[in-house]
């Protein structure tokens, strides 16, 4: 072979090279296709070559091929195509020197023929490729050759082309990389020990089965020898060279694999450093350089993966036991990311350590990973690594539930860690730093969910960063939004999360909106899960927390928000409060009206705009709360009367001076805000309450709800039809209440019929009153055993209170108790005043016989007819017959007067309204019971009428 | 017998080497043909036949004398007056007489050869054994037979350390380490590359084997330089504190031992040279002379 070295072509060179900062695309895949069509021509005679079975040609050939690589012109990524083109060419090289090792064993020679090439980049392409024969003809030989082509690698400082050549060289060595086998593993424990013997360190052993082993060779120490001896010489088939000098080195099979992959990607990761650093040509402006520049960050940022494969194949070794990558291989690794203070590396080496190695080694490797962070470059992404440190776990831990021993250790050497990293690093952003600590919140809510002090200490350090800067991003806005959401969907129990005192602290760092958002937020989520927050303490600090939803504020949306988002947004607000606040409640009645204490205070600064909103549903959980009382009470009653007050522990009402009268006391309260802003809707309120006071037995708070119901109708209400409505609704109430001294029950009834009387519209007051009448005929619609007792009680609990009045209340009831229904059950009167209630039925058919309209004074009449019939069928003597055919009479009357246009007045409801009436009362006259009733009504006049 | 005999017109002599069937054979090449020559070493006893024929048989053919001469000549196209024997030493064959068919058989026994044979460029160092017939009347018939002279150096030269610096102030500087200066023909060069500090961008550096031939003609000195190969040992630029390998194989490399003042006229040396080359082409180099010395004698030696 000829030594003579071609001249190099330098002319050509030159050009290149000026060209290359402003080289095209075009320009590149042109060269690009020139270069691989020179090796495509080398690669062919090199197949020929190779066919032949000519080593020399070969090697020429092959060197020829391999020249394209020296090119300077190609950007990384093209170089990395012509790379793979000339390497998958190469294979062909590489089975010739296999054949040729068979024929002639002499390895050596091959390996030192391929040195004889001139070129250094083709000859150490060469030299790895004869290496991995060589190697592989050859175990023994490993480890001489792997340094050697460690060594010689550093003959090519060019960064890409370096790069690429030790990345053909790891790529080379990769199935040939000595590793524990099967068979070996029980003689590397044993050599092992040997070792650690000499660096002074317990033996761990990292599997259970080596223990096992262990074991069985204290036992059986005879066996012992026998068995060493044999693992030895199961080695040394494939060991026996490099044995002698391995053990003086103290240099394992293994330990050269692991070595050799560490060492290379040192190399290659200087390497590919220093594609960032490379020089550019001077003749170019500045605007190409650092577009040049940047072009080159990306390229370099393409290669990564070169480097990578390294840690990948470290990964791969079943020789990198946990222990051995703590000693031996994380150390360096972190000590050369350290060291090298490049940004891009840094970030892609430990990114790539995380990622690369099991989620068990990282456990166990915290503390050391943690202590390289805070020196890495100023530009570093921190943030990242730690997140994907944090995802890590996180999926480890939830895939390997229990595997983690001391999950408060990791907690802590994170949270240590990040602290001597916020120390450290003044320029980490405040973003990165909040990402960090939400990454934190998440890795400790799944390691040990129950250590509430440790997201609270988060949150606290959230604010901590928070405090002392300018104003939030709105990047850090929505950081610190899902910062508090994390424990929010985590616990998903409210209960849990009132415990983190810092949690309103971090609220109330954000903008009102944001604050606005995750309030609701809060709020929904009790909702959704119906969680139920029983405690005082917890519910004012959940007010707290969400107090933005219920505090008027400055920049809250004003009352007459233009915005159609703003004021549903707002209403969703309100609405999703008063549905909330009924979560608030407690088995103990006390810590219940304590809750609804708190609450009241928290809307009573919302301003009118909620307490609107707010306020019907707190009374309504009051009154909630007043009935539940009341049952209590009258359990309590049954007790003390069966056990003759002997159990004293059954309940402390008393003993807290708590009553449902002080429930509507507090009722009362609050209500007197709402009267002025929503006066119908607070009536309706009052009325609501009378009921439930009236079903306490409560006759003064009752009289009083009604009075202000009252107070409301006459102050506020001016419009007719709302007035009607109302009035309606206060005679329809007080119809039902049952705890009234008639004196007390007649005098609102008086105000009932008073304001019926004064409304404006004459059908509104006709119908107003005959709903009046009803008050002074009322009864009690329960079967008579029922409502005797009901009434009975109320009799015996007015008894204990006022003795006064029980002689007077009971025998007004006993006075009108054996009234009797024409149907078959008895009822219970209440109360009755005939005289008034003729009165209202006088007042009634006057009013209306003043109306001009024919059609809607007939349809009044029959109104009041019917009326008059239900009073009749009581049997109470309050209507008689000689009433109802008065009426009956006038009715007849009025629709002759009107014979003319009757037709055209009379609609089709009214008719039929008339009709049946006239029906029932034939069926009555017919039916056996009401026969004797009904008997004096007199038809006749209307059947001939009818038949008309 | 072609190759044996050559005639010369009036007769022809035929030389031949005898006890030579397990000599090393040096092939060499002149005038684009291929030659074998034997390969002998000083003190080797040199046997062989020579045998005179004469074509012409009517017509006699009278000599003053046949003569056999072995010597080592030293040659050079630059002064051809001034070849010298090296060695030499003259048997009389025959005296004066009329030239018959004859054979003689011959020996130099452990004859003395010091210097080796030698092809250069201007200067060759040959060995031959000549038959001159000699005439009175007319030119001297001569015949030749070429043989190669190659000694091994029983005396490995003296070796030191080679350390040599490239430095410019602030800039650049190198230095290359090889623990010998000596090397045998088929040894392996191995050195290494130190960067102390590199300011300049060098883009690639080559090792190379330079061959000065020294021919002193009366007053005049000749140097002939002839680089024996280029070996580029690094690609890029190197970074401070890197040490780079360099093994350079000198198997296969058309270079002899060193050659020193031979008849006080001529010497061999070689250099091993370093080139430094910038992203400008710009080239820096540092040289130092290397010795070279014979250890073995190949087989065939085709170089």
């Amino acid at each position: 072979m000829s030594r003579k070295d071609k001249t190099p072509k330098i002319s050509q060179k030159n050009q290149e090279q000026k060209k290359t900062p402003t080289t095209q695309v075009g320009e590149q895949t042109q060269l690009l296709d020139s270069l691989k069509a020179a090796a495509r021509r080398s690669g062919f005679y090199l197949q020929r070559s190779v066919q032949e079975g000519k080593l020399s040609d070969s090697i020429k050939q092959a060197g020829e091929m391999l020249n394209g690589l020296r090119s300077s012109s190609l950007s990384p990524k093209n170089y990395y195509d012509l790379y793979l083109f000339v390497s998958d060419e190469l294979r062909y090289f590489g089975l010739l020197l296999r054949e040729s090792i068979k024929k002639e064993p002499i390895a050596s020679i091959i390996y030192r023929d391929v040195q004889f090439t001139s070129r250094i980049i083709p000859r150490l392409y060469l030299l790895i490729t004869a290496g991995a024969v060589v190697i592989e003809n050859n175990p023994k030989k490993t480890r001489e050759i792997l340094l050697d082509l460690l060594e010689m690698c550093k003959g090519v400082p060019h960064p890409t082309r370096g790069l690429f050549l030790r990345h053909y060289l790891s790529q080379m060595t990769k199935d040939l990389l000595p590793d524990i086998s099967e068979s070996e593993k029980g003689s590397k424990n044993g050599n092992e020990k040997e070792i650690e013997k000499e660096i002074e360190k317990e033996p761990k052993n990292q599997k259970s089965n080596e223990n096992e082993n262990k074991n069985e060779k204290k036992n059986e120490n005879k066996n012992v020898k026998i068995k060493k001896e044999e693992s030895k010489t199961e080695n040394n088939k494939n060991l026996q060279g490099n044995e002698n000098e391995d053990k003086k080195n103290n240099v394992l099979p293994w330990m050269i694999s692991i070595n050799f992959t560490i060492q290379n990607l040192i190399e290659m990761n200087k390497l590919w450093i220093r594609i960032q650093h490379q020089k550019l040509p001077g003749n170019i402006s500045k605007l190409e350089r650092v577009s040049s520049r940047i072009k080159l960050t990306e390229e370099r940022k393409d290669l990564c993966s070169l480097v990578g494969t390294n840690l990948v194949r470290l990964s791969q070794l079943d020789s990198v036991t946990l222990e051995v990558y703590k000693e031996r291989v994380l150390p360096i690794l972190l000590e050369q990311i350290e060291q090298c203070g490049d940004k891009i590396a840094q970030s892609y080496l430990t990114e790539a350590i995380i990622l690369v190695f099991p989620d068990e080694y990282h456990i166990h490797t915290l503390p050391d990973l943690f202590s390289i962070l805070p020196n890495l470059h100023q530009e570093v992404n921190i943030k990242n690594i730690i997140i994907l440190l944090i995802e890590r776990l996180i999926n480890f831990a939830n895939n390997n539930p229990k595997s983690i021993e001391n999950t408060f250790l990791i907690t802590q050497i994170f949270s240590k860690g990040i602290s001597s990293i916020t120390r450290k690093r003044t320029s980490l952003p405040r973003i990165h730093l909040l990402s960090i600590l939400n990454g934190l919140m998440k890795l400790s809510l799944c390691l040990h969910p129950q250590r509430i002090d440790f997201i609270n200490h988060m949150l606290s350090s959230c604010v901590k960063s928070i405090a002392i800067q300018k104003k939030l991003t709105k990047d850090e806005i929505n950081e610190i939004l899902s910062i508090l959401s994390t424990p929010l969907d985590f616990y998903n129990d409210l209960n849990i999360l009132v415990q983190l005192e810092n949690y309103s602290m971090l609220i109330d760092t954000l903008p009102n909106e944001n604050r606005r958002i995750i309030s609701l937020k809060f709020l929904e989520n009790g909702l959704n899960t119906l969680t139920i927050v029983s405690s005082p303490k917890k519910v004012s600090k959940l007010l707290e927390i969400t107090k933005v939803l219920f505090l008027d504020s400055k920049d809250s949306i004003s009352e007459n928000e233009e915005d159609e988002n703003l004021k549903s947004l707002f209403f969703r607000e309100q609405y999703t409060v008063c549905r909330f606040i009924h979560l608030l409640r407690s088995e103990n009645i006390a810590k219940s009206f304590k809750i609804l204490q708190i609450i009241a205070d928290t809307f009573s600064s919302g301003g009118t705009r909620r307490i609107k909103i707010t306020i019907p549903p707190l009374v309504f959980s009051a009154l909630q709360l007043a009935n539940g009382i009341r049952q209590l009470e009258k359990e309590k009653k049954k007790i003390l009367n069966n056990n003759n007050k002997e159990n004293k522990d059954h309940d402390n009402l008393e003993d807290i001076g708590l009553s449902a009268k002080k429930i509507f006391e507090f009722i009362h309260k609050i209500m007197t805000s709402l009267t002025k802003l929503l006066p119908l809707k607070s009536l309706k309120l009052f009325l609501q309450c009378a009921l439930a006071s009236d079903k306490c037995n409560f006759e003064p708070i009752a009289y009083e709800f009604m009075t202000k119901a009252i107070l409301v109708y006459n102050d506020h209400l001016k419009d007719p039809k709302t007035q009607y409505q109302m009035i309606n609704y206060i005679s329809s109430t007080l119809q039902t209440l049952r705890a009234f001294h008639p004196d007390n029950y007649s005098l609102l009834c008086n105000q009932c019929g008073g304001y019926s009387a004064k409304l404006n519209i004459a059908p509104h007051q006709v119908r107003a009153i005959v709903t009046c009448s009803y008050l002074f005929l009322s009864i009690i619609k329960q079967p008579l055993n029922i409502a005797y007792k009901e009434i009975k009680e109320k009799i015996e609990i007015q008894d204990e209170k006022n003795k006064n009045k029980k002689i007077v209340k009971v025998e007004k009831v006993k006075k009108i108790i054996e009234y009797k229904r024409p149907s078959n059950e008895p009822v219970l009167l209440y109360f009755i005043d005939v005289k008034r209630l003729l009165g209202c039925i006088s007042r009634a058919i006057r009013v209306a016989g003043s109306l001009m309209e024919p059609s809607l004074l007939f349809e009044l009449l029959i109104e009041i007819l019917n009326t008059c019939l239900y009073f009749f069928e009581l049997d109470s003597g309050a209507v008689n017959s000689s009433f109802i055919n008065t009426l009956l009479d006038l009715i007849l009357q009025k629709k002759s007067e009107n014979e003319s246009n009757w037709k055209q007045l009379l609609t089709k409801p009214i008719y039929n309204f008339y009709y049946l009436t006239f029906k029932h009362i034939k069926l009555c006259k017919k039916n056996k019971e009401t026969k004797r009733l009904f008997k004096p009504i007199k038809i006749e006049k209307i059947l001939k009428d009818f038949l008309k | 017998m072609s190759s044996f005999f050559s005639s010369k017109g009036v007769c022809t002599i035929g030389i031949e080497l005898t006890n030579v069937q397990d000599r090393p054979i040096k092939v060499i090449k002149r005038n684009k043909k291929k030659k074998n020559l034997y390969v002998f070493s000083s003190k080797d006893t040199i046997d062989g036949v020579v045998e005179i024929r004469a074509t012409k048989k009517r017509k006699k053919l009278e000599h003053i004398g046949i003569e056999l001469k072995l010597c080592g000549v030293l040659e050079s196209s630059l002064d051809s007056s001034a070849n010298i024997d090296l060695v030499s030493s003259v048997k009389k064959l025959a005296t004066a007489g009329t030239l018959s068919d004859r054979k003689w058989q011959f020996s130099f026994p452990e004859f003395n050869m010091p210097q080796e044979s030698y092809e250069g460029i201007n200067t060759s160092i040959r060995y031959y054994v000549r038959v001159t017939i000699k005439r009175n009347y007319a030119v001297n018939i001569k015949q030749e037979k070429e043989f190669c002279v190659m000694n091994l150096d029983t005396k490995i030269p003296k070796s030191v350390p080679i350390k040599m610096e490239v430095g410019i102030e602030d800039f650049l500087h190198i230095d290359f380490t090889f623990p010998k200066s000596a090397y045998h023909l088929n040894d392996v060069i191995l050195g290494r590359i130190n960067y102390y500090l590199a300011k300049i961008n060098l883009k690639h550096m080559q090792i190379a084997i330079i061959k000065r031939e020294i021919f002193r003609a009366s007053e005049e000195t000749f140097t002939e330089k002839q680089t024996m190969c280029t070996f580029e040992v690094m690609d890029g630029a190197p970074v401070k504190g890197e040490s780079i390998p360099v093994r350079f194989f000198l198997e296969n490399l058309n270079i002899t031992p060193t050659y020193r003042k031979i008849a006080k006229r001529f010497s061999v040396r070689y250099y091993l040279t370093l080139f430094l080359i910038d992203e400008r082409e710009k080239r820096y180099f540092k040289q130092n002379e290397i010795i070279f010395y014979r250890k073995s004698i190949p087989k065939i030696d085709e170089k």
